[in-house]
């Protein structure tokens, strides 16, 4: 609990082990590691920024799907992994942020310009949710949110002004140059990733994340330790939402079409729940390697039909009956690897973090 | 007079909706257990009734006489092979498991059969029905709410009067000491799962008669049956059965007003039930987390 | 009725020890009182011997047979039965069904549900009364009936006096000699010491997961038993000083 008061992400403490004993250590949340990946995602990122200039759209239409898949796995697993709430409703705020784009967009405003507004309405109305689902939790927090999603699915259905069953089409970026459209979408779809994952990342590394942790783990010490539970789990829920929002956006942008049937769909939910487990829940590397797994799959085995599908979810099943861990915990966990550390350590001073 | 029959129907819908609901009440009051994947194996049930008809020509009564001893089969099978280790790997894995095995399923099913809604024959029953005065009592729908009514009652009577169903009492209560005190849990759970799956596998075949089949239909299902149990409570089965009629009926009752909300109307019915009384109507204040 | 023999016997909780070599007998129509300050591991060798934990090392021996790998159910079939600390009945079932709810060596002993209720007048006037309406003397009661409706070869009691009045402790110690009588091997743990010898044959006293002591209730020397309870001076016991009770 010490590590509470820590201040900042690198503490360096020395202190007295035990009476008798000196022994100078350091805490920190940081690692050589961490430094190496952050610096690669830069390059990386760089590359990927660059990529619409030197190769056509069958290369990034395809990644727009990646970044989003990325990064609905990453606000999964926040929920999931580390404020133990399973959702099966997520999708509704990926339809509340497509259809905000949409009626802004019939407004006048540049859908593009608009993004940040979907994240808006879906953490307002993800606020409003989570007075109802606040008391829940397991199967009924699940199934409840799931039931949230199919009643805005019903609403849509039976609304003319938003499309009704059929859905609605974004006219407003009709006008645009289809390349530069593309490609527009593209870096925004990459723009989002990077705010989800880094969002998430930021956020389980601060006092929030810790608090977040404890929850998830104990909720009745971590509520005698004053962490405020609820509190907690609704900031994790409204982000989570927020971030699903953005998504939801670009969701409408890329195809220029909303279809409620699709976009309310749960099958949304089981692509997150299968990425983040078989990746790693509860780790911050896991679901982002889940997400490229499942993605690879899916344009290698698509051509097969739903068999896919049916693999991944025996996959699934494996891994949470078998392997629990997710195949990041399950590599990484026994060898201590953190690519993205999360936690703190506390080593001797003067012997750097690996 | 037609408020009377609108209500009327409304109640052989809720009786529909219990029966589909019972298995689902029943592993959740015993083993704490959501299974996500009832719908779709009430809809695979559905599945292998068709196609025992097609293979052996046999009308549906012979086929559900043959698909029920099987689908308790799987059920004990499903049990001993998956859910009993998804309880004990920890809170999280059963709705991890029972919702891949849902999609699995799904994804199953629509590469066996295709995606087509396939209808389920059942000669002039399907139609039939009797006449009372204004009410007009379909003999399916009858039917449907006959069977709800005799597995609860008889699923109730086994519970409260029998050895087997004294054990599953104190299972439910205590596992730790009901197996201290000798009482074998792996049967006993496999059993109320077999007969849990049984009883989704009777109720959506019946279902299918009026509606048809298709794979996708597992996924409502699942949420109505939940629905079902959450407004009834944690635990009881004529809670199921009472949230049931109130579905049904809020559903028939505003779809004489208009249609398109009628499926909305009986969500928010739950999430309204959910807000106020999260136990249901005949749980006890413990049974939400 | 059978004997207990149990062996160097290590078990704990995930990576926490809470037994170190533990060994002790228990011969037939015996009681041993099992004590020790709290957390010293008396409920804890009681859960191992019934199954609830898996022991680390070591043997469990009950009428010569080997039960060390046996699961829970397992070993109340076999006799060796457990009253569990708090009472732990089943809430939503009546009296009568939480004592019948142990169906296995029914007929098989003494204790048949008449008996039962000969022992336990108060259970009697209360058995068609759910469970959670008793009042906890009341409750014990029910729980020590229900663990002898399974007519055990080995009864094993943690704690039945915790939370009760004293004049209803008094009444289950009245009580206990009825069931002795039936010549059941009784591993008893006990907070209070002076009962805890008055019914029993031999003490068993463990210290942080260790047998410390082991001695005949009747001539225990007071001292001795007070160190053994709170841990002598210079600290706990060597690990390779073998108590053998």
């Amino acid at each position: 609990m010490s590590a509470k008061h820590a201040g900042g992400p690198t503490a360096a403490a020395g202190s007295q082990v035990r009476p008798g004993v000196a022994t100078a250590v350091s805490v920190s949340q940081w690692s050589r590691s961490a430094t190496v990946t952050v610096a690669a995602s830069g390059v990386g990122a760089a590359v990927l920024i660059t990529l619409p200039y030197v190769v056509g759209t069958q290369v990034t239409q395809p990644l727009v799907t990646l970044f989003l898949l990325v990064a609905m796995a990453a606000l999964w697993n926040l929920l999931a992994g580390y404020a133990g709430m399973i959702s099966f409703g997520q999708q509704a705020y990926l339809g509340i942020g497509a259809y905000t784009i949409y009626l802004v967009g019939r407004a006048g405003v540049n859908p593009f310009a608009a993004i940040p507004l979907a994240a808006v309405a879906s953490g307002l109305a993800a606020a409003g949710i989570f007075l109802l689902l606040r008391p829940l939790t397991g199967g009924y927090f699940a199934v409840a949110s799931w039931v949230v999603a199919e009643c805005l699915f019903l609403y849509v259905t039976t609304q003319g002004w938003l499309g009704g069953a059929t859905g609605a089409g974004l006219q407003q970026l009709s006008a645009m140059a289809p390349l530069v459209r593309q490609a527009d979408t593209y870096w925004v779809a990459l723009a989002v990733m990077a705010v989800c994952v880094a969002g998430v990342y930021l956020l389980v590394r601060s006092r929030f994340g810790l608090d977040c942790r404890a929850v998830h783990d104990e909720p009745a010490a971590a509520a005698a330790m004053g962490v405020e539970v609820q509190r907690t789990r609704r900031m994790a829920y409204i982000l989570a939402a927020a971030g699903a929002g953005l998504v939801g956006g670009v969701l409408i942008i890329s195809s220029l079409y909303i279809d409620p049937g699709s976009v309310f769909s749960v099958n949304y939910s089981a692509d997150m729940l299968f990425m983040v487990v078989i990746g790693g829940l509860g780790t911050m590397e896991g679901p982002i390697i889940g997400a490229v797994i499942f993605f690879a799959a899916q344009q290698v085995f698509a051509q097969y039909g739903a068999w896919y599908l049916l693999g991944i979810g025996a996959l699934a099943i494996g891994v949470v009956l078998l392997a629990p861990a997710g195949l990041w915990g399950s590599l990484a966990g026994r060898r201590g690897w953190s690519l993205l550390p999360v936690g703190y350590r506390v080593r001797p001073a003067g012997q750097g973090a690996p | 007079m037609t408020w009377l029959n609108d209500t009327l129907q409304g109640i052989f819908l809720g009786g529909a909706y219990a029966l589909t609901a019972v298995g689902l009440s029943l592993m959740f009051g015993v083993m704490r257990l959501v299974n996500l994947a009832h719908g779709d194996l009430a809809v695979c049930g559905t599945y292998l009734v068709t196609t025992v008809m097609a293979a052996l020509g046999a009308p549906l009564w012979v086929a559900l006489l043959i698909m029920l001893p099987l689908a308790f089969l799987f059920g004990t099978l499903l049990q001993l092979a998956l859910f009993d280790r998804a309880l004990s790997t920890g809170p999280m894995a059963p709705l991890l498991v029972t919702f891949g095995l849902s999609v699995m399923i799904e994804n199953l099913l629509l590469q066996t059969y295709s995606a087509n809604v396939r209808g389920v024959p059942a000669g002039r029953f399907d139609v039939a029905a009797g006449h009372i005065g204004g009410l007009v009592l379909p003999w399916l729908s009858v039917l449907k709410l006959v069977l709800a009514v005799a597995v609860i009652g008889g699923l109730s009577a086994v519970l409260r009067l029998t050895a087997w169903g004294r054990r599953v009492r104190a299972t439910s209560d205590d596992l730790a000491v009901a197996r201290l005190q000798g009482v074998r849990v792996r049967p006993l759970f496999a059993a109320v799962t077999g007969i849990a799956i049984a009883a989704a596998a009777l109720a959506g075949t019946l279902n299918a008669v009026t509606t048809g089949v298709d794979p996708t239909l597992g996924t409502l299902t699942l949420i109505f049956a939940f629905e079902a149990v959450v407004i009834g409570g944690l635990g009881s089965l004529w809670g199921t059965l009472a949230g049931g009629m109130m579905l049904g009926v809020t559903q028939v009752l505003v779809s004489q007003v208009s249609v398109p909300y009628a499926t909305l109307a009986s969500q928010l019915l739950f999430l309204v039930v959910l807000a106020a009384r999260p136990q249901g109507l005949f749980g006890s204040a413990l049974a939400v987390s | 009725m059978t004997t207990l023999t149990v062996r160097d016997l290590d078990a704990g909780y995930q990576d926490f020890q809470a037994l170190f070599g533990v060994s002790l007998d228990l011969a037939e129509g015996e009681t041993v009182a099992l004590i020790g300050a709290n957390g010293a591991g008396k409920t804890t060798l009681l859960m191992t011997l019934a199954g609830a934990l898996r022991p680390w090392r070591g043997t469990i021996v009950m009428g010569g047979e080997d039960i060390t790998a046996d699961p829970d159910h397992q070993r109340a079939r076999s006799g060796m039965v457990l009253v569990p600390e708090g009472r732990r009945l089943f809430a939503s079932l009546t009296v009568e069904e939480n004592i019948l709810v142990p169906s296995t060596r029914r007929g098989a002993g003494p204790w048949t549900l008449e008996a039962l209720y000969d022992l336990f007048p108060i259970v009697a006037a209360r058995r068609s009364h759910r469970a959670a309406a008793l009042s906890g003397g009341e409750q014990q009661a029910v729980a020590i009936a229900r663990a002898l409706a399974a007519n055990p070869q080995i009864l094993l009691m943690d704690e039945v006096s915790l939370g009760l009045a004293p004049a209803v402790v008094d009444d289950f110690y009245g009580l206990l000699p009825r069931i002795q009588a039936s010549g059941v091997p009784i591993l008893l743990v006990e907070q209070d010491i002076d009962r805890a010898l008055a019914a029993s044959s031999r003490a068993v006293c463990l210290l942080e997961g260790r047998v410390a002591l082991a001695a005949e209730s009747a001539t225990l020397d007071r001292d001795e038993l007070v160190s053994a309870y709170f841990g002598s001076p210079s600290g706990p016991a060597a690990p390779d000083q073998e108590v053998r009770a």
